[in-house]
């Protein structure tokens, strides 16, 4: 192709890019960092990878690209922290793999983002090498260069085979982990055998992570104090918080919540809802679609602008929630304010699979949210779901 | 039912797959009767367009006869019925929230569904409306590249088109006319204006059209293709061949020093020609390094406009580009438009138009074949576009 032919004459020149390439490397390092500080969330949610402690991971992630970044920045000669970087795009590899079950929505965007990872690392580790070893003779960097080009071109094409094999086959994941590692392992071990490092700068490197690793998670507390939403006027600790506007008036939406038995219509997980006397009685499919009942009572309720109800004590679900209707400005309809608390059975380790499950209340309260606008205003709920729904070619006729 | 399916870069299969179904009530379902392939697909062709995934149907530029409506449709006056002919905008729309009222459909905030839009928000900011046949992340319905299709929103969207007129007149109301349309719009035209278009692809050619119909005094059309650059010419453009000419330096010249008065870029991510800003753009968005765009007909379009200019952008970008000369648009105060195409905007007045002749439409379709032919048609109009202007294709 004759982009690639024009890569391959610019190569003739290449002899001095380590240093600047390192450098661009370093740009990119700190805005990836950056990214994963300033929009957390973002990058994690659009992959659908959850974790328990999530924002802390993340302000790590972000804090180690950066620092990396910045340090490359700063001293794009020294192969230490190109090497570290390399470091950082194997724990990226782990969170990917880590994310890669079955019931991940976003798999797919995931896959790609674990191919580009697996191509991106062997791009630094090529050039991390390259670095390491300036050639004797002239005092120049990039003496590895052919090698660098074969062992990216080798790992982009494993990246890509990899993908391809992961979308079609559908054994158990234990299983494509395996593979995966059985595709990795080699090639690491091999590039490990070529860097030949020697002890100073295995120290050096050693040294580095470390100093990251405490800056990382320094910013990693100060990141995870921030309060998320805000707001609700009564700010609960650990409460989620989403809005919604939807084009319509307060009290034709009260009215709508306010009749529980409705809510399986936009409430994914919920299954029935129904009248005890005192208040209701709920039943959502939980973790491995368990099946969770629970009682729950009205705690507050001001027709068109407030609804609150929380779950009885001894409840097998702890749970408090809060609705609150606005007048959104400039007669745009109603903002939609709900305030949540959850705590499935099984304590903290119900909570870590309600979050593996993509049970997650903080997913489903925005989704519901957001199904129960499209109800409001469309009459309907929009949908992909299913073959009638969105015909594919993964859903395959016999002939 | 028989469908075009993406399978990744360059692997389009046609496929036995599911006929789709009434699932929601105001969902329609058409017999495709033509289908085009648009330079957006070609994006996706290129696996360029993240949240795609293996078997997906594709095809957002489609027309055909209603089979079957949802009860939400049935008897609402003036939405289809079974058995009219429809043209399908491509951008999905609900015609009643807080967008679809201020007439931009193609932001809707109710047609992608509740996880998708979780997608589109991570990497956009806000979830735009859903679109046929275009990833995941817009909502992943499934295209009209194939035999049948469903249609939500079925009272909102199709056009009614009447008994008569050939389907090669009005396919394109579905998309590309529009996007056309739209493109010279947004450029802010006023009488005696300049206006210079980059690429001479199908959106191209129909923003040269618009962009005279809108009173341009003079419109400059700039590709590479000889043939396509000729289209634009019979319409009325001055040409710029950008591997004869600086295109730069050219267009300061035409215009006299001043520069043209609005600039459209119809080329979109992945920009041809061997400068060096393409070609770094090249390496980093195939090694994924941080970059998924090829913009360099966009900072052409923005040096190149006069002070004060309008820069109007249907290209597709898809997420992230480098080195745009953000300083240019500031201190040239700039004014910078784009968006996918509000179709449902457009298409009745549009339709008006082709119907008194004072739009052609089919001067652009260079070939004709069959639904099975699709992957060819792919091929064709990737790798030959000189030959290739347009493809519509024919299920059965
Ligand atoms: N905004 C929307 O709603 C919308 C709708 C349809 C299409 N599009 C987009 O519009 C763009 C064009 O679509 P199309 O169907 O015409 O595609 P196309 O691929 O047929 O045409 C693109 C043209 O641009 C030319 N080109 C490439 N590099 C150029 C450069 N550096 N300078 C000048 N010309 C150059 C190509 O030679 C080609 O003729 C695509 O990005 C497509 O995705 C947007
Ligand atoms: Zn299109
Ligand atoms: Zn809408």
């Amino acid at each position: 192709m004759w982009v690639l032919e024009r890569v391959a004459a610019l190569r003739a020149r290449e002899d001095r890019v380590g240093p600047a390439a390192a450098r661009g490397f370093g740009v990119f390092s700190l805005g990836l960092g950056l990214a994963e500080l300033l929009a957390p969330g973002a990058l994690k949610g659009a992959l659908g990878l959850r974790h328990p402690s999530d924002e802390v991971v993340r302000a790590a992630y972000g804090a180690r690209e950066f620092g990396v970044g910045a340090a490359l920045l700063a001293q794009p000669h020294r192969p230490e922290w190109m090497w570290a970087r390399v470091a950082g795009d194997a724990l990226d590899i782990a969170t990917l793999i880590a994310g890669d079950r079955s019931d991940n929505p976003k798999r797919t965007t995931l896959r790609s983002a674990l191919a580009g990872m697996l191509a991106i690392t062997a791009a630094d580790v090529a050039l991390a090498l390259r670095l390491s070893r300036p050639d004797p003779a002239t005092g120049l960097f990039g003496r590895e260069l052919p090698g660098v080009a074969r062992v990216r071109g080798a790992a982009g094409m494993m990246g890509e085979h990899l993908t391809k094999k992961l979308h079609l086959t559908k054994k158990a994941h234990l299983t494509k982990k395996a593979h995966l590692a059985k595709k990795v392992l080699p090639a690491a071990v091999l590039l490990a055998r070529r860097a030949r490092l020697n002890d100073k700068r295995v120290l050096a490197g050693g040294g580095a992570a470390l100093v990251l690793g405490a800056a990382a998670v320094t910013l990693a507390v100060l990141n995870a104090k921030k309060t998320k939403g805000g707001t609700s006027d009564m700010p609960q600790k650990g409460a989620i918080e989403r809005a919604v506007t939807v084009n319509m008036p307060r009290q034709a939406l009260y009215a709508q919540w306010r009749d529980f038995a409705r809510a399986p219509r936009w409430m994914e997980i919920v299954e029935s809802v129904s009248e005890t006397g005192e208040g209701h009685h709920w039943v959502v499919r939980g973790p491995g679609d368990k099946r969770i009942e629970y009682d729950t009572v009205i705690t507050e309720d001001r027709p068109g602008e407030v609804l609150a109800w929380e779950s009885v004590k001894g409840a097998t679900v702890r749970s408090t929630n809060r609705l609150e209707f606005r007048d959104a400005p400039g007669g745009r309809g109603t903002e939609i304010h709900a305030t949540m608390t959850y705590h499935p059975p099984g304590g903290p380790l119900g909570k870590v699979a309600a979050l593996v499950t993509q049970k997650a209340p903080e997913l489903q309260v925005r989704r519901d949210l957001r199904r129960f606008k499209q109800l409001m205003e469309t009459g309907e709920i929009a949908t992909t779901e299913g073959p009638g729904a969105a015909p594919s070619g993964r859903d395959k006729v016999k002939q | 039912m028989r469908a075009l399916t993406w399978h990744g870069k360059h692997d389009m299969r046609v496929d036995t797959v599911p006929d789709p179904e009434i699932v929601n009530p105001r969902d329609i379902v058409i017999k495709v009767t033509s289908t085009a392939i648009c330079g957006s697909d070609l994006h996706a062709y290129d696996g360029m367009i993240p949240t795609f995934q293996a078997g997906d149907v594709l095809g957002h530029e489609f027309m055909g006869i209603v089979e079957e409506v949802g009860p939400g449709v049935k008897g609402k006056p003036g939405a289809p019925k079974k058995g009219d002919r429809v043209i399908v905008p491509f951008t999905i729309a609900c015609g009643s929230c807080f967008f679809c009222e201020k007439t931009l459909f193609s932001c809707c905030d109710n047609s992608n569904p509740a996880p998708n839009q979780d997608i589109a928000d991570a990497l956009l900011g806000f979830s735009p409306a859903g679109l046929f046949g275009y990833s995941h992340m817009l909502g992943g319905y499934a295209g009209g590249q194939a035999e049948y299709a469903r249609v939500p929103f079925g009272d909102v969207g199709p056009q009614i088109i009447p008994d008569g007129v050939d389907d090669d007149k009005v396919l394109f109301l579905t998309d590309i006319l529009p996007t056309g349309w739209m493109a010279a719009e947004n450029a802010q035209i006023e009488p005696g204006d300049t206006v210079a278009v980059w690429g001479c692809g199908p959106v191209g050619l129909f923003a040269v059209q618009s962009a005279f119909l809108m009173g341009a005094a003079e419109v400059i059309a700039i590709d590479h293709y000889p043939h396509r650059l000729e289209l634009a010419a019979r319409f009325g453009a001055k040409t710029l061949n950008f591997h004869e000419v600086k295109v730069r330096e050219a267009l300061t010249e035409m215009t006299g020093g001043r520069g043209p008065d609005s600039v459209i870029d119809a080329v979109g991510m992945e920009a041809h020609g061997f400068s060096p800003d393409n070609l770094l753009d090249f390496v980093t968005q195939e090694l994924k390094l941080g970059n998924t765009e090829r913009p360099h007909a966009l900072r052409e379009a923005i040096l190149a406009v006069r002070k004060g200019g309008t820069v109007s952008v249907p290209g597709v970008y898809g997420g992230f580009g480098q080195n745009i000369p953000l300083g240019a648009i500031v201190n040239k105060g700039l004014t910078l438009k784009s968006g996918q195409t509000h179709v449902q905007r457009y298409t009745a007045k549009l339709l008006e138009m082709i119907l008194e002749g004072t739009i052609d439409t089919t001067f652009l379709i260079s070939h004709r074949m069959s639904l099975e032919d699709g992957p060819k048609g792919y091929k064709g109009f990737k790798s030959e576009q000189d030959k290739y202007t347009k493809v519509v294709l024919k299920p059965r």
